[in-house]
């Protein structure tokens, strides 16, 4: 109750603070950045030397700045052109265009103070971690990985590329994480696009926004989000890679964009081919041993895990005219077929079964700046996707882990008749985005975002006769309303914003009721859900800086949650949206030594009280699963990171989270107290941290040249896979601390357009583990050759 | 008035027969007979933690072991105990010192465990053969000390598969395996034709008891396409073929149909070793399908068809859930009745089933069919929660009674099955899910 009126005194005073702030002395400088052709440039950053204050050029080359009244040097910097700096006295609105040259010189061997996108994102409102991508994408073969290095991320594989994994950010994880490509939610592109596969080439950064989402975004996502920016570059390039590796893994990208200035068109075609036969070894896997006519612990290669993905989309349209700044269309096709190994615990072990999906996707995007009146832009797409899922499990046969089987009669994952389940979930996605500038302080942004996702179940063998076909639906509503506002020379920068989330929910099925609980809900529900937040940053100098942010956010249960997959999660259709009061609160700074030292860091707390949390609960005994809403959890924990930067040639940071999730449910289902209240959650990690370390050499043959050496370690520290405190503790199971090293050394010559890397991950081979001690892969190597042309 | 005559003399007889043994010391040795009569034994609590109880549950499961359930002591799980969640499943066939299962955890095998409050010890282990069997979703019985059944469906549910397996110790070997051949039995298949019913499939389990005087196993089972009645094959234990099979439609089904009697009793044999099942059938009208009626069916030892002169538990209200042979030709059953709990005024109403404090404890008289409950200072036992739970047995002339009342915490009574007194005995603290207690021999 304190903390809504907390928040509801906080949300009017930030909407009256405008009144206060217009008779403030500040300038606006304006103006276009342009190559020595004329040609414009985006993305260029235009910094205010010895200040925080900067920011990009659009799509056009404009960029709009405000200063405080006085004398500034602004300084532009931009991969692949020289750093230009031009004095100027702020006393009066202005316009100041630049011209770059192209330039050999690499930016990162010139002090420029302008901030990044991510460093900016870093330093916003929200609790946000930025990674760029282009910076790595030499060596990065897989998204999900480099993710698992953020502050307060920890992503859980059950295995190696493909493999089934779950995200969570500042402990909330699974599908209270929700994950977007540009702003629109990922599973447009298809259910079985996900960051194992997702092209690294097409991505420019990743935003991970922890706890408190914008309004922008119209997520329902409890825990947050990942938002992958694609690579747009102002002008043609071919940006492709091919990667080997161990386990016989082979990924391939491409990525380009190609303008025809004249008329505006562009195309930009994108494809990620991946596959891996995952046949890595496994450790203390029990396979009997006929003379000693007991089990024994042995090491065993995987057999049945091969993984195949493709993503291909053609995006074409055009550009820069009056009724359209963009308008796009896009054609994507994914498909990926993957044999499944074992079940959630590691001794179950399949041999036969496999799932297949694929997807088309039609998207249209429309954006426009002064749209219908002036200040007002548009962003607006429409998306449809045919997705489809076959979950292949025909075999009666009970496998070993050393790939033997005997006939039985029953199929491998469920126990049950044979099947090859079919799930058709056509998807319409709509998003509308309306942002409205009252003024260069303050502008409104309103977001509505409608997702109508299909379920309709068949099995083309029938012989399974508890299975009844059907056709579920599943739509939601998400409206989103907020203000935006800068104060003091964007010395302070504050938003509000009020969410509605509205779902529909049609099922059909009441097969296996008594776990599904189809008996139990109506046929067709509606429910609706309010939400909302506030934040606020103080930069009080650039060494020192506050944020907080507060969200009260809903998540509405997803297709998979409520539905199932078909073969390892069971529907749970009582399943109830979860509720969550989010709370961010963190410092931050950069502090410069000198123009060759820089050390950069932020700490942060966070809180969370989730309310009907879904969590997956895995049924042990059944190589299978359901998500359920575990009521009431809170989670608390403090995380921090330092970077340290000594000029362009060594780069190191560390972080550290600490979680501690709580039941905070009180009573059992009979009514009575619950011991495990207050106690820790189980099967969660809690502590964990990451060091990485980064230098840069260059020109070692030549001037165009150089040599980036990576190595990164990740920390885990153990814990109770069952309720700690019940039960002897000696002899609990626990999932063993684990450490992981990797190292990565990058060749690049021609200005990079030639990269070459070299990649060995788990350097010491150690075991490891997901949640469930699944084993993850041991120490592989990994080679990759990526040309960027541009 | 020959009856009368009759009647007064044997109540005369009986009175002065009990004036005598009433006083006797050796009255308190004579065992009861059909009951297990155990002397060097501990007992063992299985409890829940964060979760609900039960068939499926994925709570964690604690064991701890006592060596009384008669003292007035309060059973903490707080640092104690074997948590067996990693290791195997909470539902198992119970023997001597040990515990085995079929499919523990899921994996392909047959185990056997000894459990004691510092861990799980696994005993010996064996992989399936050719028939595999879903984890928890089998039923068996012991035919001797050392050798048992384990029977369950195939993954269509179209035929029955059983194994028999010795223990030797250190050692589980599987001694046959095969199917039962109840999809194409001449004897079902009659009954179908001749009932104007077609074949669905089979039940998960069913249910199994070894009958040793005539050497054969009676197994229960369902036709999911026959919504009236149930049936029974009478199977010779040592070939396993099928003798007879035979349907009854006083009850639509037996109390247990997809996970056999590893953890809760749904049959019991006398000292004659008649079998009595406990059945149950939906409430015409009812709401839910959960909303049930019980009764109890007997086979008599020797014969190969329902006594269709018995019907137990006749013309009351409630679910059985659990029974267990009391002796003297008495059963103890746990019964789920929202209307006589006070959490329903109509058993036809969803309302009042699931998790609320609607079970009780009650004495049925086989002979007379008289229901009595049980009490303990001038009180009813108190009633209770929990439906996947099983809480009492009975050893030595005496039934351990464990309930789970609304405004106490759990506990456990000893009922003398002699002096027919109730006493409190241990209790659980409160916020575990008391799920089951066993008695576990010491050698």
């Amino acid at each position: 109750m304190f903390i809504i009126h907390s928040v509801r005194i906080f949300f009017c005073l930030i909407v009256l603070l405008p009144l206060a702030v217009s008779a403030q002395q500040s300038v606006v400088i304006n103006g276009k950045i342009t190559d020595t052709h004329g040609a414009p440039l985006s993305q260029v950053a235009i910094a205010v030397s010895a200040t925080s204050r900067g920011t990009y050029s659009d799509d056009k080359g404009f960029y709009r700045l405000e200063v405080p009244q006085g004398k500034h040097t602004l300084v532009t910097s931009f991969i692949g052109y020289e750093v230009q700096s031009k004095q100027i006295t702020a006393d009066k609105n202005k316009t100041v265009n630049f011209t770059l040259k192209e330039t050999a010189v690499s930016i990162s061997s010139v002090s420029v103070f302008g901030k990044s996108k991510v460093q900016q994102l870093r330093e916003s409102v929200y609790s946000i971690d930025a990674i760029d991508i282009k910076e790595m994408a030499n060596s990065v073969t897989n998204v999900r990985d480099i993710i698992n290095h953020a502050t307060g991320v920890k992503v859980r594989n059950e295995g190696g590329l493909g493999s089934d994994f779950e995200l969570s950010l500042n402990g909330m994880s699974g599908n209270s994480v929700r994950y977007f490509v540009d702003g629109v939610p990922m599973n447009t592109m298809g259910d079985n696009v996900s960051l194992d596969n997702f092209p690294v080439n097409a991505i420019d950064r990743i935003e991970i926004y922890k706890g408190v989402v914008p309004a922008e975004l119209g997520a329902d996502a409890l825990g947050g989000v990942i938002n992958i920016i694609t690579k747009k570059e102002n002008k043609n390039f071919i940006d492709a890679s091919v990667s080997a590796g161990s386990f016989h893994t082979y990924v391939a990208d491409f990525r380009g964009q190609f303008q025809l200035p004249k008329s505006g068109l562009i195309i930009r075609p994108t494809l990620g081919y991946s596959y891996s036969k995952n046949d890595y070894k496994v450790k203390d896997v029990e396979v009997w041993d006929e003379e000693n006519d007991k089990y024994i612990s042995t090491e065993k290669k995987r057999f049945h895990d091969d993984y195949r993905s493709l993503i291909a989309q053609m995006e074409f349209g055009i550009e820069r005219k009056s009724w359209a700044d963009l308008l796009t269309m896009s054609v994507s096709y994914t498909k990926t077929d993957k044999e499944l190994q074992t079940g959630s615990v590691q001794n179950i072990v399949y041999g036969a079964a496999e799932r297949q999906q694929h997807a088309w996707n039609v998207q249209m995007r429309y954006k426009k700046a002064d749209f219908l009146l002036k200040n007002l832009s548009a962003n607006i797409l429409a998306s449809h996707t045919w997705d489809n899922s076959l979950t292949i499990d025909t075999a009666y046969r009970q496998y070993t882990w050393d790939g033997t089987w005997t006939p039985t009669s029953r199929n491998e994952i469920t126990g049950r008749a044979r099947q090859m389940r079919r799930y058709k979930r056509p998807m319409t996605a709509v998003r509308a985005n309306l942002n409205y500038n009252l003024d260069i302080h303050n502008s409104l942004n309103l977001n509505y975002m409608f997702t109508r996702t299909g379920n309709n179940r068949t099995d083309d063998l029938g012989e399974d006769e508890e299975f009844v076909p059907s056709n579920d639906v599943l739509a939601k509503h998400i409206f989103g309303l907020s203000y935006n506002q800068l104060l003091w020379n964007g010395k302070v920068s504050n938003v509000a914003f009020l969410k509605d989330y509205m779902n529909y929910v049609h099922v059909e099925q009441n097969d296996l009721y008594w776990i599904t609980n189809s008996a139990y809900i109506p046929e067709t529900t509606t429910k609706n859900n309010l939400g909302g937040g506030v934040g606020t940053r103080i930069s009080f100098c650039e060494p020192f800086a506050v944020k907080a942010s507060y969200e009260r956010t809903v998540r509405l249960p997803l297709a998979r949650e409520l539905l199932g997959n078909g073969s390892t999660v069971y529907p749970n259709l009582a399943l109830e949206p979860e509720k969550s009061h989010n709370i961010n609160a963190g410092i931050f700074g950069t502090v410069r030594f000198n123009d060759k030292h820089t050390l950069y860091y932020e700490g942060g707390v966070f809180y969370r009280k989730v309310e009907d949390y879904i969590h997956f609960i895995i049924s042990e005994s059944e190589g299978t699963g359901q998500y359920d809403n575990v009521s009431n959890v809170t989670m608390k924990g403090v995380e921090g990171e330092v970077r340290y930067n000594w000029s362009d040639w060594l780069q190191a940071s560390v972080n550290c989270s600490y979680q501690d999730a709580r039941d905070k449910n009180r009573y059992k289902e009979d009514g009575k107290p619950s011991v495990t209240y207050n106690n820790k959650v189980p099967n969660k990690p809690w502590l964990f941290g990451n060091a990485d370390l980064t230098l840069t050499k260059h020109a070692i043959f030549n001037k165009e040249d150089r040599v980036r050496f990576n190595y990164n370690y990740q920390y885990v520290h153990w814990f109770f896979l069952t309720w700690e405190g019940y039960g002897m503790l000696a002899t609990k199971a626990r999932i063993p601390t684990q450490n992981f090293h990797s190292a990565a050394i990058t060749y690049s010559w021609q200005k990079e357009r030639y990269n070459f890397t070299l990649e060995c991950n788990n350097l010491f081979d150690c075991t490891a583990y997901d949640n469930y001690k699944l084993q993850k892969p041991g120490r592989s190597f990994l080679c990759k050759f990526r040309v960027f042309i541009h | 008035m020959k009856n009368f005559r009759f009647l007064a003399c044997t109540l005369a007889a009986l009175a002065i027969g009990g004036s005598f043994t009433a006083c006797s010391d050796d009255d308190d040795k004579e065992v009861i007979k059909g009951i297990p009569q155990v002397n060097d034994v501990h007992y063992d609590i299985l409890v829940s933690v964060g979760g609900g109880a039960g068939m499926g549950s994925t709570a964690s499961n604690i064991i701890q072991s006592l060596n009384s359930l008669e003292t007035n002591t309060v059973v903490d799980f707080t640092n104690i105990g074997a948590d067996i969640t990693a290791v195997m499943d909470a539902e198992a066939m119970i023997k001597g010192q040990y515990y085995y299962e079929a499919a523990p955890l899921g994996l392909a095998r047959y185990g056997k465990y000894k459990v004691t409050n510092t861990g799980v010890e696994t005993v010996a282990e064996r992989p399936f053969g050719q028939n595999t069997y879903k984890d928890r979703r089998y039923t068996h019985d012991w035919l001797n000390d050392s050798e048992f059944f384990v029977m369950g469906s195939n993954g269509n549910s179209s035929e029955i598969l059983w194994t028999k397996l010795k223990d030797e110790g250190s050692k589980l070997t599987i001694m046959a395996e095969g199917e039962l051949g109840l999809g194409t039995n001449a004897a079902y298949l009659k009954i179908l034709e001749d009932n104007n019913l077609t074949a669905g499939t089979f039940s998960t389990s069913g249910l199994a008891r070894y009958r040793s005087k005539d050497n054969t196993i009676v197994y229960a089972f369902r036709n999911t396409k026959d919504k009236e009645g149930f049936y029974v094959a009478f199977i010779d234990a040592t070939t396993m073929l099928i003798k007879n099979v035979v349907r009854d439609t006083r009850a639509e089904q037996m109390a247990g149909t997809a996970y056999g009697e590893l953890l809760q009793h749904k049959m019991f044999m006398d000292e004659n070793e008649n079998l009595y099942i406990s059945c149950n059938s939906q409430i015409p009208g009812a709401e839910k399908s959960t909303c049930q009626y019980g009764c109890l069916l007997r086979i008599n030892n020797g014969t190969y068809e329902f006594d269709a002169t018995y019907e137990g538990y006749k013309d009351y209200t409630g679910k059985i859930i659990t029974s267990d042979y009391l002796g003297n030709n008495k059963a103890l059953l746990y019964i789920q009745d929202p209307q006589h709990t006070g959490c329903s005024t109509d058993n036809k109403v969803y309302a009042g089933w699931g998790s609320d404090y609607n079970g009780y404890y009650a004495i049925l008289d086989l002979t007379t069919d008289q229901k009595s409950e049980i009490e303990c200072d001038g009180e009813k036992l108190p009633y209770s929660s929990g439906t996947f739970s099983q809480r009492s047995f009975v050893l030595n002339n005496k039934a351990y009674i464990g309930v789970n009342p609304k405004n106490a915490a759990p506990c456990v009574y000893v009922y003398d099955i002699k002096s027919g007194k109730a006493t409190k005995g241990i209790t659980i603290k409160e916020g575990f899910t008391f799920d089951r207690i066993i008695y576990i021999s010491n050698k």
